[in-house]
């Protein structure tokens, strides 16, 4: 993929414009990989500068610079950086602006970071509450027994 | 592959602590495992609804066919027909550890009252079993999905009289996406009349019943025990590699006088339940002393077979059923595929099975016949490397399995229009 960045098109640079005010001057071909610029390229073509309003700068910057980077190697250790807040921003901004390499790639690290943890953990991640009553999550805690072996500290 | 469609799209507030909608929710939870999954019903109403949707396991499946094991099978103990298997992540099989599998005896298939792993679909395994009552065998198969820790009771009672276990029966087991019914195909020599009949079992129904006979003869034809690859599932069809109209006798087995245009595959829809033949590649066009075999890599349909006795060459057939998409997927020398310490060893007269091409492309994972070890080729370099498990596994067993929350295979399910 990184292979293809530099094209004939790759001298035309694009504005992106955060929620937070800040700019990001990016290559076309760079900001094409998010489709939902993509869309808006098509719908105007002259258009020099794109409102991201749902993205702050700090996470633009994280997007861009994977899209610029993204490869095996880089991919497996992209998600090491962050918190599991900021994971989930960057989901967010990902799923908004359309990248599916980097969604996927943010989904799986947001599952591997919620394995075998507690359910109270896992809550506690997504901020969701349990409407479980006492019976019900016993019962499950008793069929599934195997599944709450061994499960790692929060 | 990931992407969800526009409409679902959600615009954050970047002042709020993040909140992921139930759409990408589900998309974060379909990586993940299958233990954490079942704890993670716990978390509230709408977690235990949504992983317990058969949607949702769909879903799950698809992305965990991505990451596979490899079922090995192998005794752990001296005692007779105490076999175990494990399933093994393909992505740790690459990385190559030097391990000793452990001794659980949740992958014990005696304590499960069965010896053989017959094949693998949607994370279910097919065991079988007999007892011995004189002279005769009553043959059973049990259901397993063991990342579900779930099991089937003993089914399919089969006596096994005259023809034999290991000589004359085959077993198969694969899905019909249509029906959505598991079905167990058994296919039994019957040398007498000169033909292979066939019985078919659907996972829900109490009798096994007949369907047209088989168009030619399975191979390989000798003595082998039920575990062995001989049968290819894919897409809904279960494939053999046969030789046509000819009838040999078992044991006799003269490869000499076995003509390259004499080989098919057969390949049984589940769904309709009747015969296809598929020619395998024009370009095996020579005899060879080594049996040829198909296999599936990369969700494809694939041919092997020794090319005069200096590479080991595989075919894929690119769109399934079109005889014109054979196209040569890799031809490796035997040269690079020997073995540092073991250069007494003839490769191009052994039998080689693929078992798994990694989803990069760059690792391909084969067995020979002469070998302990299984053969980690790196496309890229060209170099072989040995497994190093210190167990002796049987790797002409091993299935392609994944961990699936599929839970209950026995019950057909009503199919909506």
């Amino acid at each position: 993929m990184a292979e293809e960045k530099s094209q004939a098109s790759s001298s035309k640079m694009l504005t992106l414009k955060a929620s937070d005010g800040v700019l990001f001057e990016v290559e076309l071909n760079i900001a094409k990989e998010m489709k939902t610029v993509q869309a808006y390229i098509d719908d105007c073509e002259d258009i020099e500068t794109i409102p991201i309003p749902n993205v702050l700068g700090k996470h633009l910057a994280i997007v861009i610079e994977y899209i610029k980077k993204t490869n095996e190697e880089y991919d497996a250790e992209f998600e090491k950086q962050w918190n599991m807040d900021d994971l989930q921003l960057l989901l967010l901004a990902a799923n908004y602006l359309n990248i599916s390499g980097l969604q996927e790639c943010l989904c799986k690290a947001i599952a591997k970071r919620i394995e075998n943890k507690s359910p109270e953990y896992v809550r506690k991640v997504f901020n969701i509450e349990n409407d479980h009553s006492p019976e019900e999550e016993a019962k499950l805690r008793k069929e599934y027994k195997w599944a709450f072996e061994g499960v790692d500290k929060d | 592959m990931s992407s969800p469609p526009a409409k679902l799209r959600v615009q954050p507030d970047d002042e709020s602590p993040a909140i992921l909608p139930d759409e990408l929710i589900t998309e974060v939870l379909s990586h993940a495992d299958v233990k954490s999954l079942m704890q993670m019903r716990c978390v509230s109403k709408t977690w235990d609804a949504m992983i317990s949707d058969p949607k949702f396991v769909k879903l799950h499946l698809k992305r965990a066919s991505r990451n596979p094991s490899l079922t090995l099978f192998l005794s752990k103990s001296r005692i007779d027909g105490d076999n175990n298997v494990v399933p093994f992540p393909v992505s740790c099989l690459i990385e190559n550890p030097m391990i000793t599998l452990p001794n659980d005896p949740y992958f014990r298939l005696r304590d499960k009252e069965c010896r053989y792993v017959i094949g693998s679909c949607n994370g279910w395994l097919c065991l079988l079993g007999y007892s011995s009552i004189g002279a005769y065998r009553q043959i059973w198969l049990r259901f397993w999905n063991p990342a579900m820790h779930k099991m089937t009771e003993k089914l399919g009672y089969i006596w096994d009289n005259i023809l034999g276990l290991y000589t004359h029966f085959k077993f198969a087991f694969g899905y019909d996406e249509l029906s959505e019914t598991y079905k167990v195909v058994l296919l039994i020599l019957d040398e007498a009349r000169n033909r292979t009949n066939v019985q078919i079992l659907s996972l829900g129904d109490d009798m096994w019943r007949s369907i047209q006979s088989f168009p030619a003869v399975p191979l390989p034809f000798r003595y082998s025990n039920p575990g062995v690859n001989d049968v290819v599932y894919l897409n809904g069809s279960l494939n053999w590699l046969a030789l046509r109209d000819s009838f040999r006798s078992i044991g006799v087995y003269g490869w000499k006088n076995v003509n390259v245009k004499e080989f098919v595959i057969i390949s049984l829809d589940l769904g309709t339940e009747t015969y296809r033949q598929l020619m395998p590649p024009c370009g095996f066009d020579e005899m060879s002393p080594v049996e040829p075999s198909i296999c599936v890599l990369k969700d494809c349909l694939c041919f092997s077979n020794d090319y005069k006795r200096t590479d080991f060459v595989i075919w894929k057939m690119e769109v399934f059923g079109v005889e014109e998409s054979w196209t040569q997927l890799f031809r490796i020398s035997y040269q690079n595929l020997q073995s540092m310490h073991l250069d007494f060893v003839d490769l191009q007269y052994s039998q080689w099975l693929p078992l798994h091409l990694s989803d990069h492309g760059d690792t391909l994972i084969l067995a020979n016949k002469q070998e302990r070890q299984a053969i980690l080729y790196n496309l890229r370099d060209n170099r072989a490397v040995r497994t190093r498990i210190t167990d002796d596994i049987q790797w002409f067993s091993a299935k392609v399995h994944v961990e699936s929350l599929v839970s209950d295979i026995l019950k057909p399910q009503v199919h909506q229009p």
